[in-house]
């Protein structure tokens, strides 16, 4: 009888040991996303603020008679804000408009997000007042209001597919502080 | 006959002279236009004035905003007889007049369906698409176009995700199971987890001119819920398959 139980025992003790000791499955992960998030506010802040800047880089790197520069622009955007993006430059390459100049990022500070889907939001101020854009006949389209720094609203996602861990998803105008006046 | 004449003649004119939308997106052509406050929540309102001269053609010289305004004497949404061109314009739009106008939901799914692994990630997917809706709105009839524009996961475990895409299958992704996607989730304790989502979309409206006006703020769709067992997983080494010995461990 003993040698049964005991047999029993050191059976029992072998599959513990198979189940726990010897499985090899690595320790539970923390409950993560696999989209990227962000720790502190600061962090957020960071990737917002880096991606914004690569899209402005990649807007000043657009030759409106090259579509295939319109690109790097498209990756930066959610394909909600891409799709009206490829609207824009699709329309500025068919008037055969030419664009000069570059935009200048003067200000970016952080904003509390308006929508639901945003992760960071940012403030920018950015002087426009180098670019230029003309039709085939030289004459600017630019509307005459058009101020020297715009005031914008930069709202942002997460995305796996980004680099920087967020996409653009709105680029609109604002008001308030921080003001962008001289 | 006269009447009936001059109708055709507007109705045409409108149809081809509206203006572009190009100065008016969710997205700010700030090297052109003058980028508008535009909220991101639901109480802006978007205009819309059409200017449908008789002959006259479209001025490019500058990129006006279609915001034009109507002369005094002229009703809205009425033809102004009295001036050589014709004004229409048609109504302001906010995201609550679009109450009537309901995107479908999101399909919630996920892989393995309805387990998860603790320790591993669980494939949750949402799907959504861009819908265009007929309808009459504000006494007009109009084509009510949605976008997904962003997605918001509530995995169930208080663990929420805000994300661009409502993710895919990991087949679909080309990569292996169990392994992290977009919007996977890995969960750290065993039990039943209730997951939804929820899919903003963007929205724009066409009042048959073919121009499409965007409608600041976002719909909301949420899925139906999806409900995930997940499991602890251990592994034995046993010296023969369950195929043969059913009653090993683990079998």
């Amino acid at each position: 009888m003993l040698p049964r139980i005991v047999s029993g025992l050191v059976a029992l003790l072998l599959v513990g040991a198979m189940v726990t000791g010897c499985s090899g499955q690595p320790a539970p992960e923390p409950s993560t996303p696999s989209a990227p998030t962000f720790a502190t506010d600061e962090e957020a802040f960071a990737a917002a603020e880096e991606t914004y800047r690569a899209y402005v880089d990649a807007t000043n790197a657009v030759d409106l008679a090259d579509p295939a520069t319109f690109a790097s622009v498209f990756t930066l955007l959610t394909d909600d804000a891409a799709a009206d993006a490829r609207k824009q430059y699709s329309q500025m390459h068919a008037e055969a408009w030419r664009l000069s100049g570059a935009r200048q990022v003067v200000l970016v500070a952080v904003r509390e997000p308006t929508s639901e889907i945003s992760v960071a939001a940012l403030n920018v101020c950015l002087d426009v007042s180098d670019v230029e854009v003309v039709d085939p006949s030289g004459k600017s389209v630019v509307n005459t209001n058009r101020p020297d720094v715009q005031s914008i609203a930069v709202e942002l996602t997460s995305s796996a597919e980004s680099p920087t861990g967020l996409l653009i998803t709105s680029i609109d105008g604002r008001d308030g502080e921080p003001t962008c006046d001289g | 006959m006269r009447r009936v004449a001059l109708g055709v003649v507007i109705l045409i004119t409108v149809l081809t002279l509206v203006p572009t939308d190009l100065a008016q997106a969710a997205l700010c052509n700030d090297a052109i236009e003058i980028c508008e406050i535009v909220n991101s929540g639901d109480q802006v309102d978007i205009a819309g004035s059409a200017i449908a001269p008789g002959h006259a053609e479209q001025d490019n010289s500058r990129m006006e905003s279609p915001r034009s305004t109507e002369p005094d004497d002229c009703a809205t949404a009425t033809v102004c007889r009295d001036m050589p061109y014709k004004i229409i314009s048609v109504p302001d739009v906010t995201i609550e007049d679009l109450a009537s106008f309901r995107p479908a939901a999101p399909t919630l799914t996920g892989e393995p369906f309805g387990f998860g692994v603790v320790g591993l990630p669980a494939n949750v997917v949402a799907a959504a698409s861009e819908q265009r809706l007929n309808g009459e709105l504000l006494g007009w009839d109009v084509t009510v176009r949605f976008r997904p524009a962003g997605y918001v996961f509530d995995y169930g475990d208080g663990t929420t995700l805000r994300t661009a895409t409502g993710g895919a299958a990991w087949a679909a992704a080309g990569q292996p199971q169990f392994t992290p996607t977009a919007t996977s989730h890995t969960y750290r304790a065993r039990g039943t987890y209730t997951a939804s989502a929820r899919v903003l979309y963007s929205a724009a409206v066409d009042f048959g001119s073919g121009v499409w006006r965007p409608v600041p703020g976002y719909v909301t769709a949420e899925s139906g819920a999806y409900r995930i067992e997940v499991l602890e997983a251990r592994t034995a080494l046993v010296d023969r398959t369950c195929a043969e010995d059913p009653r090993g461990p683990g079998c």
